[in-house]
């Protein structure tokens, strides 16, 4: 509201006043709902969980009006416990329209006809696109605290995640071999936030090396066959679900029996988080921890 | 038209009482439609929502959301019943359905394209013009393998064929897909829904889908003929090539337009047909009209009951006509089985 006073101010001819005001009339019904660069949104709806949890640690409590259901997942969401008191929502647009947003962060791939319905109502819709390395979650951050108009708590944040990354000294010690191996027999390679991370832990993945890019299936005899020298899992899912047999498989617990086997817990890295920097400081510490006991590197010719 | 004594009997059986009925509960689905939802608007307020020029929440909610949504529900089911109609009364074959001529499959595949090319993000009518497009070719290619006879046994080999090849390449763009998120934003996109779809959706499917409607409404006289078998239907001077262009040009248009928006959503226009067959006194001519408006009932009160039984997470529509459907239509089998008897 405070633009109609300031144009109105100015030191007009007369003749002028009238069309500055009808195009100051006019800039104001049209920033009512899309929102002006300069102003502070003030409540903020995130639909997806990604940008959930990206808002939840950059926007104060007060200003986010929703988060969507998954943040409040603990398989999911790092930050489920802070959820609490924070309206959730779904996604879709009836439930979103009644809090007024003055901006919506969705995923650039869910929710789609919902982030195209709220455009076409006027509606300011911020979408962050999948993060495939840890630039990316940089970036991420940096568009989520501009969008909010936090930029220096964004650089706060970023310096934090960079701040918690274990140094890195490329030619230092050995790189063992990891894999990564997901429920269904899954494996993530190039372009992949899980596969960038265990890379920044100072680790080779089996997926990149496999020329994988993205998440593709891995044969278990390709898996046994290279001979990795730790396996990275996930975390299996409560509940009964065939995807989970391909951690139980007798030939990968044999092979598996006296190496390292680690777990990463899905809401450390399933999002472009500054969590991922925890995931890789986990996965840095099983790399130590192999070193000094001689055995992880003894793959790596 | 020897037949048409009959016919004139017959029609004074069901139909007249029938359409009206029908269409009162197309209505009656309708409103209910527009009153149903997450957000929880009130009758009254619904109903000064859609008539008052306020822009406020309640307003858009209804006029924006709720509208195009039970628009297209209308629109998606009058068009599974009318095509499902037609296809069985031109093959007479009670297993047909809209799917069958080829273009929901090559309809879903080119719309997951848009998906895999992140086509589909940058603006809201990708995705539908990218299962249009697939539509298109998809009936082109049918029609190519179904030669030029009017036989309806090459028509259901072609379109048999195109649905497993457009099946396949969707399986492979799943299998494909750049990122976990989009692989799942695909798998849900394919069961079907009419959520959060807007007006853009509406004002590009519902001419093509009127126009498909046009043209399979031409086809009652000669179905009610090819109920006495190809050769009397030839016989009492209908050209059955022309009758099956028709036939497949008027389902690609409609039905490749209802999934290009809403994802493929199966058992409608299998159903629908059977249920009102012996209302109309099997009648295909008759039942054309019928299974439109029973469609449209069927897909609003299923996208309403979506709504209501999991008012946040939505089911998806695809899924629960599925759910409905399958066990309805078993009933209809161990019914026939029992008169056959």
């Amino acid at each position: 509201m405070r633009s109609r006073v300031d144009v109105g101010r100015r030191g007009r001819p007369r003749s002028n006043r009238l069309r500055g005001a009808v195009i100051a009339a006019v800039m104001i019904a049209m920033t009512i709902r899309t929102m002006p660069a300069w102003a502070k949104p003030e409540r903020i709806v995130s639909m997806n969980l990604c940008t959930d949890q990206l808002v939840m640690l950059l926007a104060d409590r007060e200003r986010i009006a929703s988060v969507s259901y998954l943040a409040a997942d603990p398989h999911a969401s790092a930050l489920a416990g802070d959820v609490a008191g924070v309206r959730i929502n779904h996604g879709l647009a009836e439930e979103i329209l009644p809090m007024k947003p003055d901006l919506v962060l969705a995923g650039a791939f869910t929710t789609r006809p919902t982030v195209f319905l709220l455009r076409r109502l006027g509606y300011l819709v911020v979408e962050l696109p999948v993060a495939a390395n840890l630039d990316d979650i940089r970036s991420n951050i940096r568009a989520v605290a501009r969008a909010i108009g936090e930029p220096r708590r964004g650089e706060a944040l970023i310096a934090a995640f960079d701040g918690k990354l274990p140094p890195q000294h490329p030619n230092s010690g050995p790189r063992p071999r990891a894999v990564l191996y997901w429920a269904n027999g899954y494996t993530s390679g190039k372009d992949t936030l899980a596969n960038a991370a265990v890379e920044a832990a100072g680790f080779r993945t089996l997926g990149s090396e496999l020329g994988i890019t993205g998440t593709s299936q891995l044969p278990l005899e390709t898996l046994l066959a290279a001979d990795p020298d730790v396996l990275i899992v996930g975390r299996e899912r409560d509940g009964p679900a065939l995807a989970n047999e391909t951690f139980r498989h007798p030939a990968l617990r044999r092979a598996f029996a006296t190496r390292p086997k680690v777990s990463v817990p899905d809401y450390l890295w399933v999002c472009g988080t500054p969590f991922v920097a925890d995931a890789i400081a986990r996965l840095s510490a099983v790399r130590e921890a192999g070193r000094h006991e001689g055995r992880v590197g003894v793959a790596d010719k | 038209m020897t037949a048409d004594p009959t016919i004139a009997e017959r029609r004074r059986e069901g139909t007249p009482v029938l359409l009206p009925l029908l269409a009162v509960a197309v209505l009656a689905a309708f409103t209910a439609s527009l009153l149903v939802g997450p957000a929880a608007i009130g009758v009254r307020e619904t109903i000064d929502a859609l008539l008052a020029g306020e822009v406020e929440t309640t307003a858009l909610i209804v006029r924006e959301v709720r509208l195009p949504r039970a628009l297209l529900g209308l629109l998606i089911g009058a068009t599974l019943g009318l095509s499902g109609a037609a296809l069985q009364g031109f093959l007479r074959n009670p297993l047909a359905e809209p799917g069958l001529v080829g273009v929901s499959a090559s309809a879903s595949f080119g719309a997951v394209l848009t998906f895999h090319t992140g086509l589909a993000g940058l603006f809201a009518l990708a995705l539908p013009l990218g299962g249009m497009a697939g539509a298109c070719i998809g009936v082109v290619v049918v029609q190519a393998l179904a030669g030029r006879d009017g036989s309806p046994l090459t028509l259901i080999l072609a379109g048999i064929a195109v649905t497993s090849f457009a099946a396949a390449l969707t399986s492979l763009a799943l299998n494909l897909a750049p990122n976990p998120f989009a692989a799942l934003e695909i798998m849900f996109w394919l069961m079907g829904s009419l959520a959060d779809r807007s007006f853009e959706h509406v004002w590009l499917s519902a001419p093509f889908m009127v126009a498909g409607w046009l043209l399979l409404a031409t086809l009652g006289r000669p179905l009610d003929a090819l109920t006495l078998g190809e050769d009397a239907a030839q016989t009492l001077g209908f050209d059955l090539r022309a009758v099956r262009h028709r036939l497949v040009f008027g389902t690609a248009l409609c039905v490749g337009a209802a999934t290009s928006v809403a994802g493929a959503i199966g058992f409608v226009g299998l159903v629908v047909p059977h249920l009102l067959r012996p209302l109309v006194g099997h009648r295909p001519s008759a039942l054309l009209p019928a299974s439109a408006l029973g469609g449209a009932v069927l897909i609003l009160v299923a996208d309403v009951a979506v709504r209501l039984l999991s008012p946040s997470r939505e089911l998806k529509l695809g899924v629960l006509t599925a759910l409905v459907g399958a066990p309805f239509f078993l009933f209809l089998v161990l019914r026939l089985r029992k008169e056959l008897l």
